[in-house]
């Protein structure tokens, strides 16, 4: 079937949570970025940002890059795009839907 | 202020009545008429709430895929032309059977609490943020 992909639930999780929208908006903003240099934009403790961006990661919004002992974060756009799809096609089935409505009252 | 979910709004005025309209949304054959495409016809459907000659609700969803479930509102309104507006709104909701299953290291999974925070601000994030 050539639906678009729906966002998956691990998307919402992951999303659901303010910091973590903070922390992704962050990666985003900076580019490539360690859990540490986080650190110091954020209110919480290196181990709860590292956390927050594994569930990032598994939820595939960011990516890790590992060189040597530092791990790199880098956001990944696509489950949003997702999530973008979801409403435009959404929204255009409806138009078509209701223009049908219309038309099956005229007759 | 949040939105609590991804939604979409659209909605149409026409001619027709209220009571026209209702009968053609209510019944199912006939709403099976203008609604179905690809789409709609491949998901299976659970009627929510019918308030009689109003509003009608449903949740509908792929049944390979708990995670399309989506809420479907669609609330008529008399115009003072005697026409209807008719407005829909279709809300992704997903299910909380996949969350338990997924998101183990989330312990409060098993509430739609995850869907709440979405919304506008994310759609506006998406759009800003994650050009170039």
């Amino acid at each position: 079937m050539n639906r678009p992909a729906e966002p998956g639930d691990a998307v919402f999780a992951a999303l659901a949570d303010r910091t973590r929208r903070d922390i992704l908006r962050m990666v985003s903003e900076h580019g490539p970025t360690t859990a540490t240099a986080l650190t110091s934009d954020l209110p919480i403790s290196r181990q709860a940002i590292a956390r927050h961006l594994s569930l990032l990661r598994a939820a595939g919004l960011v990516e890790a890059d590992r060189s040597g002992r530092e791990t790199r974060f880098v956001a990944r756009p696509e489950p949003l795009d997702d999530l973008a799809d979801w409403a435009t096609t959404t929204g255009r089935r409806w138009e078509e839907r209701l223009a049908r409505l219309r038309e099956s009252l005229r007759t | 202020m949040e939105q609590d979910l991804p939604e979409v709004h659209r909605s149409v005025e026409l001619d027709a009545d209220l009571t026209a309209v209702w009968d053609a949304v209510a019944d199912p054959e006939r709403r099976a008429g203008w609604l179905d495409d690809d789409e709609a016809a491949a998901r299976e459907v659970r009627v929510e709430s019918v308030d009689d000659g109003h509003a009608l609700a449903w949740t509908w969803w792929h049944p390979d895929d708990p995670a399309s479930a989506s809420r479907v509102e669609i609330v008529l309104t008399e115009l003072a032309s005697g026409g209807t507006r008719v407005a829909v709104t279709e809300r992704l909701v997903g299910t909380t059977g996949t969350i338990t299953a997924r998101a183990s290291a989330t312990a409060t999974a098993g509430s739609l609490w995850v869907y709440r925070l979405l919304g506008l601000e994310l759609v506006l994030f998406t759009a800003r943020a994650l050009v170039g």
